[in-house]
């Protein structure tokens, strides 16, 4: 009997192997935000999390890093915003953080993880919210 | 002119797991029943997964060709009859996804020790049936070796106590846990070639094991001579790695991601790596007991075939 879908593992954003891409050579300019699909079923388990998309059925796990920035994916945050909230967390530098989050979002993307959602920010990245921002406006 | 004698049906609950083996063979009829007589009816089951099997060709007498139905539907069409008994569980299972949508189906081998459920799950070949013969024959309790069955509501792995299907490779296996084979003969079983089956009955008596909740699920492999050890896996990893083995994700009775969700939050998950078999059961057992019986004793097989 064959195994009724495809599951694959995402890999981890800072993992060693994880392709890097310089900021902004995807398909999204540096101000896009990102917003994850609503209909893809998240369960967290022990700090990680198994993403199941019912459209294309594969599943997806999520390791802490990845399911961080999965969650900053609310449509408010640009790379730039996500890349700053690690830099809280990981004794990264932001250009380090920003190449990261961002190939871990193509990662989402080529996965048809995130939703499409207009763009808003300036040609920095920095979105309306980010704190760099609001203290400019 | 046709000689056939009419097909007689005869039912089996394994289980969870209804069976109706409809066939005017009567030599094929009497292997199938001397396999699962424990389990006959005497009563008509409902819903029972109804297998046909009937020659298809004939030449001076003999039989060319068989046919294997599966609730009105052509699964296989074998050659041989020592072909039979193999292509019949085979067409049982793969109807399963679609008559029991209250059971989430993996391929994993199931088994139950003092209540705890335990899912050895991996692909064919990392040893499944091996070790739940071993762990069956030291008194662990048999749930299946081919199908762990969850209750999508209860989320308790349920028996089908089919008989254990080991390749030809387990025979040093069985030969060392003094268990016997089915009737002795080989079936042949596809890819996987000549097959034998144990009856975990013939085992002991009290072998099939109760419905009980997934406290384990541990990811299987063998290497010939390698050190058996356990290695703990997140439960993210082991839901993601049940997924991969799962026969009816999207055809059970509630998502079958959030049925694997709950089950991985309520149990312990490992990779096993696993050798010498005796030593392999034992590091087993320290895991389910916590380390207070780490030498249970072997029952060896009660009843000669």
């Amino acid at each position: 009997m064959a195994v009724s879908t495809v599951a694959s593992t995402i890999p981890p954003p800072f993992s060693a192997s994880a392709p890097s891409a310089p900021p902004g050579c995807g398909s999204d300019g540096p101000s896009d935000r990102f917003r994850r699909r609503k209909d893809v079923t998240v369960h967290e388990l022990d700090g990680e999390a198994l993403l199941f998309h019912p459209l294309t059925a594969n599943s997806h796990r999520l390791n802490a890093t990845a399911l961080l920035i999965w969650t900053a994916c609310d449509g408010r945050n640009t790379a730039g915003d996500i890349a700053e909230q690690l830099l809280s967390i990981y004794e990264i530098d932001l250009p380090s953080a920003l190449r990261a989050v961002e190939s871990f979002l193509d990662e989402l993307r080529r996965h048809d993880l995130l939703e499409a959602t207009e763009s808003g920010a300036g040609p920095t990245g920095i979105s309306a919210n980010h704190p760099a921002a609001r203290g400019t406006a | 002119m046709n000689h056939e004698p009419p097909p007689e049906t005869s039912f089996y609950q394994l289980g969870v797991v209804r069976a109706a083996i409809n066939t005017p063979i009567r030599r094929f009829r009497d292997e199938y029943r001397a396999l699962y007589y424990p389990f006959e009816s005497v009563a008509p089951l409902p819903n029972a997964v109804t297998v046909d099997v009937r020659p298809a060709r004939r030449l001076l007498g003999r039989c060319l060709r068989y046919r294997i139905d599966v609730n009105g539907r052509f699964r296989f069409s074998p050659t041989k009859f020592h072909e039979l008994l193999p292509y019949v569980e085979w067409a049982v299972n793969w109807e399963l996804p679609r008559v029991m949508p209250e059971y989430l189906q993996l391929h994993a081998s199931s088994m139950e020790f003092e209540g705890a459920g335990v899912i050895f799950a991996g692909d064919s070949g990392s040893g499944k049936s091996t070790l739940a013969t071993a762990l069956l024959a030291r008194g662990w309790r048999y749930l299946c070796d081919e199908f762990a069955l969850i209750h999508t509501a209860s989320l308790q792995l349920h028996p089908f106590p089919r008989a254990i299907c080991m390749k030809r490779s387990g025979d040093h296996i069985l030969e060392r846990l003094g268990l016997t084979t089915h009737r002795g003969p080989r079936y042949l079983k596809g890819v996987k070639g000549y097959v034998s089956f144990v009856n975990p009955l013939q085992v002991r008596p009290d072998a099939i094991g109760c419905p009980a909740p997934v406290r384990f699920v541990i990811f299987p492999s063998y290497s010939c001579g390698a050190e058996p050890t356990l290695v703990p896996v997140g439960r993210a990893e082991a839901a993601l790695d049940l997924h991969r083995v799962c026969f009816n994700l999207f055809s059970c009775q509630r998502p079958g991601t959030d049925v694997l969700a709950e089950v991985v939050r309520g149990a312990s998950c490992y990779r096993l790596q696993s050798g010498e078999i005796d030593q392999t059961c034992a590091l087993l057992e320290d895991l389910v007991t916590g380390g207070t019986r780490s030498a249970v004793p072997r029952v060896r097989s009660l009843v000669a075939c």
